[in-house]
């Protein structure tokens, strides 16, 4: 089983405090060099109740916002390449679109959100992920995230 | 965010210029207009098929197409109205050799969009090779017929 601590995840990702939202990761699932469609990532970032956005977001009542989940579980679909390249400058992601993306509860200061993405399909550079957030083993959020992926040496 | 062109269906080759010139960015808004191509391309990042500055003449090589390189026949309405709903467009709008690029506009995630539905509508795969031949409502129709798949 493959993890990735905070120092495996930074050589991964080009996300940087206080806009990295991954603190570690583990492989559920391996496919292929070739074919990564099948690829599982399990992740999961504490919810500091000293980050930045529960400041503004909001006042009195702090809530890891919706946009903040997207980008975490996005920063995952990024690490689901990272079995099959050396560093972070070999693949890079950008977002396309999200589908079918629901948020069901709130996540609140002090919990861990565990995320897991699933690489279900890859055309060409396009590559989509099946996704979910959750919070003491609820699921908080979930769809399918869409993405460009430009490799360079992948 | 903007729409990624990943064509590889033409290529462009630089034909011979004396000196390459640079075109000055527009000092109010460097990134007017630009694609997700030109952004990854001004960021330094390598991508495989790259617009051409318009100062350089473009030569588009056209690559056989084993799935609209054929005889012209109706689409079947089914097929149609499928295509038609996918890129959003108008059914009379769509002939057997419309070319979903330049006749109708769609981009690379519109097609990726359209050939996922086609996949799950029809339980088929379809390669990467493939999806680049893809290109009008024939190709599609005559692609599902090699597969065995009725549309």
């Amino acid at each position: 089983m493959i993890h990735y601590s905070q120092e495996d995840i930074l050589k991964h990702l080009p996300h940087r405090s206080p806009f990295l939202f991954v603190n570690e990761a583990t492989v559920l699932s391996l496919s292929s060099r070739e074919n990564p469609v099948g690829t599982k990532l399990q992740g999961s970032f504490f919810l500091d109740p000293s980050l930045d956005c529960f400041k503004g977001h909001f006042p009195g009542l702090p809530i890891f916002p919706g946009v903040l989940q997207v980008e975490s579980l996005a920063q995952l679909c990024c690490l689901v390449f990272a079995p099959y390249k050396k560093d972070r400058e070999d693949a890079l992601f950008f977002l396309l679109q999200l589908k079918d993306f629901k948020f069901k509860a709130m996540a609140k200061p002090s919990k861990t959100f565990v995320m897991e993405a699933e690489l279900i399909n890859k055309k060409d550079k396009v590559v989509i992920f099946k996704v979910q957030g959750q919070i003491d083993n609820e699921i908080i959020c979930s769809g399918e995230i869409w993405g460009l992926i430009e490799e360079k040496s992948l | 965010m903007a729409t990624a062109k990943s064509s590889k269906k033409t290529t462009t080759s630089k034909a011979k210029t004396p000196k390459k010139t640079t075109t000055k960015k527009s000092a109010k808004n460097p990134h007017k207009g630009s694609t997700m191509d030109s952004f990854l391309k001004e960021e330094g990042i390598k991508v495989s098929s790259t617009p051409t500055s318009s100062q350089e003449p473009k030569v588009e090589v056209s690559i056989p197409n084993p799935y609209n390189d054929q005889p012209e026949e109706p689409i079947k309405p089914e097929l149609l109205s499928f295509i038609a709903e996918k890129l959003r467009q108008p059914v009379d709008k769509i002939q057997p050799k419309t070319n979903f690029r330049k006749d109708l506009g769609a981009d690379s995630l519109d097609l990726v969009e359209m050939v996922v539905f086609m996949e799950e509508k029809f339980n088929l795969q379809v390669s990467d090779e493939d999806l680049r031949f893809l290109s009008t409502p024939l190709a599609v129709q005559n692609y599902l017929k090699s597969k065995g798949v009725a549309p």
